[in-house]
């Protein structure tokens, strides 16, 4: 034991809450998403009420945007005075100060006074002392911050006068030197400017650094802690990407911290790729899907790569199979580098018959542009010959 | 399918005709209205009209010349088999017959179907239209009149399938898109219409095009959200901006108001000094005006009594001189008063002077005047005695007979001629000299005497006492009368001219003329010397010299009242001896009145010289003196006003004293000022307020600023621009997505419908190569070996005919060809047409052209001729029907020649006829109501001919056949007969256009 106070709280980041998700065209799917990142607000007031952390704090990004509306500001106001603790934001890359920013507007005060008594945001980089803590928070008060935010806490006057006995957790958001967020939006809107500078910090003289920006769990360094989203929100990037936890964190001054990881995410979101090497492989793709949703509805997001060659069959069944999984998953997103390449059998209905001569010169015509050509010609005498295909079979079966 | 023969019956025009046909070439001539037309129309409804056709087709077909119903009869092969049909026209009772040569007979509706079937042509049924219908039976075969240039692949519209199923099979292997094949192309075709246009655009309501409006709209919406964002963004920064001014301009204006402070407190400094300087400056000014002022007047002072002193010095010299002049000017008024009494003086002497030389004058005027008058009288003398001397001479004269040397002229001559007169009778006269008488002897009358001689110039008695009786006639006859009385005429004139003038002879005439000669002569001498005397002036001058002398003695008088004891000269000498004294006395006296006069004017000049320089001297004395009183005046007042001398100089001194002390003082306070830069302070201190209003204006636009962008900047959370910007995005995304597909599904319909069309035009290419070579086949026979044909396969039809030629540029399509190029080219196509489809009909069929190149010329009639004979010996049987026959003599045709009403005649070696039955009432034009017979010899009537010739005349000797004919206004049949007749005796040749023309042969 040291010589100050053992406490315990919550670190978490990046609830981005209010997040959009606009590239899920169902409404209602969409709204199923959106709901789950206030979800989890509940499922982490409930692990702070069993783990007994005296406070939870919010390492940037509670917000998803820096002008949040009113409904979104309501909603998340609401959520967090449902935990039952006092929590510490400081405002993110996303939800950044300065003028126009939601934490100013006249909406967000009376709000928040009304239905989150228990939150205080942190806007100025200066110590809080609370009655078991310090918390030494580093702001971001404009998207992109040249500077290291951190770089107050490097005036060794600044430590030197807190109390000694209470453990100092600093908050900040943003980068660290030996790892970058960059890229990390699905929309690549990641901010490489906000740089934390770990090892320039005074490490004896802090007792835990909680980072956010970066989605997954992730140490970042001795005493320093990317929460990671408490709720996906992206399909995932690597092994190493934990989303979906919180960090329950003991911290005493002049000690390591003990950090545990709790899970706290509700939705899947998965990704596949797949190679078809014949057309019997549509349905070996479809019990792998099988597999990873088992019986789940409305709970997956799944990214699904495609390659290979299909033939024009096997291309229509394909189809229907996305068809069907696009109804079941709240979002299914395809990148399908799939060909169509006419079987023999397709081929010769097409090519070799000698009743229908015409027929016959264009499809030849066709599969001629699909093998010589390239690109988008190609793609297109493909289509068009899939197209001729459909056709043809429909006229003949008249 | 061949013709062979055919006849009319009853059909309009024609009572009865029968033509047969050439098995390859066969020419129908005739003129106009012949109904060649007809007939040909009426074996096409043979062929394809049905016999029970009632209503306007049947009534059409009536003749209203001829009673019967129509009935045609063709005979024709087909098929290795010849065929005899008979058609009549009866309405719905109407007949058909049918009968295979050596073999079978069909009747009715079967004969019907089965020549239908033989004909390889549809049933088209009757009623209503048929008329127009029936034309597109064989349509491509029968080119009706005026129909020859139109598109001819429209008139082988009914005939496609077919041609394609020929050219299908004559191209081998070329497969024929199938049905399935027609379907999948349309429905390709259909949805790239459904969503493209013509000109390859997306189609208004096309799914492509709405979604690339939705994906326009989207974008548009994805800008809109970022402009918003960049707008919030800008205000933000604004907003910074203008907090960061505004603190900069606090601590700014904090510094330039202590500036300002400390620069204010030095000007305030600065003025006080600039005030004592301004005093100090005007009391020394006082001082150094003052002590100035006292030098002057001690300047003034000295200089006054310098000044008077020199002035009285002057004064005396002046003096003196103006008592000079005054003394010489009193002397010279001495000099000029004496010379003007001495002028005076001279100028009386010369009065008198000339006085009493104008009385001297005078007087030897009027000595003049008085020996004037006296010459004048004296020569009045002498003019009346010379006066009285012509009187006496002129008396003398006038007692002598009026008498001129003409006169005396006349006397002698007429004295001449009676002396030659009585010589003339003495030459012819007898003498009788009595020389002894006895008796007493008398001669006439008269007693001759002894002695006595006469002269006997007539016949006179000779008496002898009583003794003899004798009768003397003297010779000469009557000559002698007339010499006889000749003399006695002399000797009167001579005697009566004598008489007139009253003398006695010419001796005496001579006489007086020398007499009044001389008396003439005197006169006027006498005349003469008068005239020297008196010029006719002498009475007026001898009154002017009386008037002159009176004159001259009143001016003596006159003058001498001017002269006292005035002298009387006694004679002209005398007076003229005085006035010369007189005259030099006038000029003595003149010469020393000049003298004088100047002498006095001298005088008078150098008095006024004087009294100017007098009165110069004078002036200048007077000024001197006033100058002098001016000055010593000044003086006095100055001395009475500054005191004496010894206490003005004391002032001075004080006044010098005071000045000096004062400009010290101002020089010392004006050092101090300088130390103080005031002039910098006054900038320094603009400067300053200057720049503390700018830094407030600074600071409160800045204020102005962040509160603007405050308020744009505040927000009532009623939406979220950053998440509205992902949402466009999102959105935009999504109508891309989807507008790639649609695209490329669009682009797939495009590809196909592409591929199809250039499919099947490939497929139609290889059908219409057999028919485009067919065509230019023909073409070559036109246009020479590089003309060639090019058709195209489109929706299904042949169509777009081309024709290149060498030398022309590139294709040219049916539509733009040369009227007669189009009927050319469109039988070419034709007859290209029939042959291919001729397989189908035991390899030949029939071609007719009816009046088919009227728009050609005579040359290219030459080529067409050749291309349809070559038409013949690919197996075609061409028929042409023509209003001049002789066009196509070249063709090697049969020759038919169809005239109205009458039958028709071989018209060569290799006719047949076309037998007419003779009408009733014969084919009467109705046009015309004047009685005609047909002539029974088939010539005309000779006044016929004669009215054709005139009419035609009259009409320049050219005329087109329907022209003359309404100009003749005869019926068809009687103007072709006299038009034939005239052509065979070469009178008049045929021409060509459409109807034909005429001209008088010359």
């Amino acid at each position: 034991m040291g010589d100050g106070l053992l406490m315990k709280f919550l670190h978490t980041a990046d609830w981005q809450i209010g997040k959009p998700f606009a590239n899920i065209e169902d409404t209602d799917k969409r709204s199923i998403v959106r709901q789950a990142r206030l979800q989890v607000l509940d499922k982490m007031g409930e692990i702070a009420r069993q783990e007994g952390a005296a406070f939870v704090v919010v390492a940037g990004d509670l917000f998803d945007s820096p002008s949040a509306d009113k409904a979104t500001v309501a909603a998340a106001c609401g959520a967090i005075g449902k935990m039952g603790v006092p929590v510490y934001v400081i405002p993110g890359n996303h939800d950044h100060g300065g003028p126009a920013s939601v934490w100013e507007q006249e909406f967000f005060r009376r709000e928040s006074a009304r239905l989150a008594p228990n939150l205080t945001v942190l806007l100025e980089p200066a110590p809080v002392e609370l009655e078991d803590a310090v918390l030494l928070p580093c702001p971001l008060l404009r998207r992109q911050e040249s500077r290291d935010l951190t770089e107050w806490l490097r005036v060794p006057e600044t430590l030197s006068a807190l109390p000694p006995g209470k453990a100092r957790i600093v908050l900040a958001h943003g980068s660290t030197q030996d790892f970058t967020s960059l890229a990390e939006d699905e929309e690549g809107s990641g901010a490489a400017s906000n740089r934390i500078e770990l090892n320039r910090l005074p490490a004896d003289a802090i007792d835990y650094i909680a980072l956010g920006d970066w989605h997954g769990t992730k140490e970042a360094g001795a005493k320093a802690w990317y929460a990671g989203t408490p709720e996906h929100d992206r399909f995932p990037k690597g092994g190493d990407h934990q989303q979906g936890h919180v960090l329950v964190v003991e911290a005493e001054r002049g000690q390591m911290p003990v950090v545990n990881r709790v899970p706290t995410g509700r939705l899947t979101w998965s990704e596949m790729t797949f190679d078809f090497a014949d057309d019997a492989d549509v349905e070996h793709l479809e019990g792998r899907i099988d597999e990873l949703l088992e019986q789940r509805t409305n709970e997956d997001l799944l990214r699904l790569h495609l390659s290979g060659s299909l033939g024009i069959e096997a291309s229509h069944r394909l189809e229907s199979l996305l068809e069907s999984l696009e109804a079941r998953l709240l979002r299914l997103k395809v990148e399908d580098g799939t060909r169509i390449a006419p079987t023999e059998a397709e081929l010769e209905s097409l090519v070799e018959q000698k009743r229908d001569p015409l027929i016959a010169g264009v499809a030849r015509l066709l599969v001629e542009r699909t093998r010589s050509a390239g690109g988008e010609e190609a793609i297109t005498a493909a289509l068009a010959l899939r197209e001729l295909h459909a056709a043809y079979q429909q006229e003949v079966r008249q | 399918m061949r013709l062979h023969s055919a006849t009319v019956r009853n059909y309009r025009i024609h009572g009865e005709v029968s033509v047969e046909f050439d098995e390859s070439r066969t020419l129908i001539g005739g003129p106009n209205e012949c109904g060649k037309s007809t007939l040909i129309e009426a074996i096409h409804r043979g062929l394809f009209l049905r016999s029970r056709t009632a209503g306007e087709a049947q009534k059409g077909m009536v003749s209203n010349k001829y009673p019967g119903h129509p009935e045609v009869e063709v005979t024709f092969s087909t098929g290795g088999k010849k065929y005899q049909l008979t058609k009549r026209f009866s309405g719905s009772n109407g007949t058909t017959t049918l009968t295979e040569t050596g073999g079978k007979t069909w009747q009715g509706e079967e004969a019907e179907s089965h020549l239908n079937a033989l004909l390889g042509v549809e049933d088209i049924g009757g009623g209503r239209g048929i008329t127009d219908r029936i034309l597109q039976q064989w349509a491509h075969l029968w080119v009706w009149q005026g129909m020859s240039g139109s598109d001819p692949c429209k008139s082988t519209a009914a005939e496609q399938q077919s041609l394609l199923q020929r050219l299908q099979e004559e191209g081998g292997a070329v497969a024929m898109q199938s049905a399935c094949d027609a379907e999948v192309a349309q429905h390709f075709a259909e949805l790239c219409d459904a969503f493209f246009t013509q000109n390859g655009n997306p189609k208004k309501g096309s799914p492509l095009q709405r979604a690339e409006s939705a994906l326009e709209a989207a974008s548009a919406e994805r800008h809109e959200a970022e402009e918003r964002l960049q707008r919030l963004d800008r205000a933000v920064e604004e907003y910074e901006q203008a907090a960061k001014t505004i603190r900069q301009c606090e601590v700014d204006l904090e510094r330039l108001s202590q500036e300002l402070g400390e620069v204010s407190k030095k000007r305030e400094e600065a003025a006080k000094l600039q005030s004592r300087e301004q005093q100090q400056a005007a009391e020394a000014a006082s001082a150094e005006e003052k002590h100035a002022a006292l030098q002057q007047t001690e300047q003034t002072i000295t200089s006054l009594r310098r000044d008077l002193q020199t002035l009285k010095t002057e004064i005396e010299p002046q003096l003196e001189r103006c008592r000079k002049i005054q003394e010489k000017r009193q002397a010279q008024q001495q000099r000029a008063e004496e010379a003007a009494q001495a002028s005076e003086a001279s100028t009386e002497a010369a009065r008198s002077a000339r006085f009493r030389r104008d009385l001297a004058r005078a007087w030897v005027e009027r000595f003049d005047c008085e020996e004037k008058q006296a010459a004048l009288e004296k020569r009045a003398e002498q003019a009346r005695g010379i006066e009285e001397t012509i009187a006496s001479l002129r008396e003398t004269r006038a007692q002598l007979p009026e008498l001129d040397g003409e006169d005396l002229e006349d006397l002698r001559e007429l004295n001449a001629r009676a002396d030659k007169a009585r010589a003339a009778l003495d030459a012819m006269a007898a003498g009788i000299e009595v020389v002894t008488a006895t008796e007493t002897i008398r001669i006439g009358e008269e007693e001759a005497p002894e002695g006595s001689d006469h002269t006997v110039t007539e016949a006179t008695d000779l008496r002898i006492g009583n003794v003899a009786h004798l009768r003397i006639r003297p010779g000469g006859g009557d000559s002698l009368a007339r010499a006889r009385e000749e003399r006695r005429t002399a000797r009167e004139s001579l005697a009566r001219q004598l008489d007139e003038l009253g003398l006695d002879s010419v001796e005496n005439a001579a006489r007086v003329l020398a007499q009044r000669n001389d008396l003439d002569a005197k006169i006027q001498r006498e005349e003469d010397r008068l005239e020297d005397i008196d010029d006719g002036h002498l009475q007026d001058d001898r009154a002017a010299a009386q008037t002159a002398l009176t004159a001259a003695q009143a001016e003596v008088e006159r003058r001498e009242k001017q002269v006292p004891e005035a002298r009387k000269p006694a004679r002209r000498e005398e007076a003229v001896t005085w006035r010369a004294e007189e005259e030099k006395a006038v000029e003595r006296a003149e010469e020393a009145e000049t003298e004088k006069s100047s002498a006095r004017q001298q005088a008078a000049e150098a008095l006024k010289e004087t009294d100017a320089a007098l009165q110069k001297a004078n002036a200048e004395v007077e000024s001197r003196r006033n100058e002098i009183s001016n000055k010593e005046a000044q003086l006095d007042f100055l001395v009475e006003k500054h005191g004496e001398d010894a206490s003005r100089q004391q002032a001075l001194k004080e006044a010098a004293t005071a000045h000096e002390e004062a400009a010290n003082a101002l020089r010392q306070t004006r050092e101090q000022l300088e130390a103080l830069q005031p002039e910098a302070l006054e900038t320094d201190h603009a400067r300053l307020q200057r720049s503390l209003e700018h830094q407030k204006q600074q600071r409160e636009d800045g204020v102005k600023s962040r509160a603007a962008n405050e308020a744009l900047l505040r927000s009532d959370g009623s939406e979220d621009p950053q998440a509205e910007l992902e949402r466009a995005i999102a959105r935009e995304e999504s109508a891309q997505e989807s507008y790639n597909r649609i695209r490329r599904k669009a682009d797939a319909y495009r590809l196909l419908d592409d591929l199809f069309v250039e499919q099947q035009k490939a497929l139609a290419d290889r059908f219409t190569q057999p028919l485009a070579e067919r065509i230019t086949g023909y073409l070559r026979n036109l246009y020479g070996p590089s003309a060639r044909a090019a058709v195209t396969f489109e929706d299904g039809a042949f169509q777009g005919i081309e024709l290149i030629r060498s030398g022309h540029a590139g294709a040219i399509s049916f539509d733009s060809l040369s009227g007669g190029t189009q009927e050319q080219v469109a039988a070419a196509v034709r007859m290209a047409v029939a042959e291919v489809l001729a397989a189908d009909h035991g390899g030949s069929l029939p071609v007719v052209f009816d009046d088919a190149f009227a728009n050609s010329d005579p040359e290219r009639i030459q080529s067409v001729q050749r291309m349809l004979d070559y038409a013949a010996t690919r197996g075609l049987q061409v028929i042409v029907l023509t209003c001049n026959p002789s066009d196509y003599a070249a063709l090697g045709a049969r020759q038919i020649r169809l005239s109205p009403g009458a039958t028709a005649e071989p018209a060569s070696s290799t006719s047949t006829t076309a037998s007419s039955r003779p009408a009733t009432g014969s084919d009467v034009d109705a046009e015309t109501s004047v009685p005609w017979s047909e002539p029974s010899n088939g010539n005309p009537a000779e006044e016929d001919c004669a009215e054709y010739l005139a009419v035609l005349r009259s009409l320049d000797g050219k005329s087109g056949n329907q022209a003359l004919r309404e100009a003749l206004g005869w019926p068809e049949q009687r103007y072709e007969i006299v038009k034939s007749h005239l052509i065979d005796q070469g009178v008049i040749i045929p021409g060509r256009g459409r109807g034909g023309s005429v001209a008088l042969n010359e």
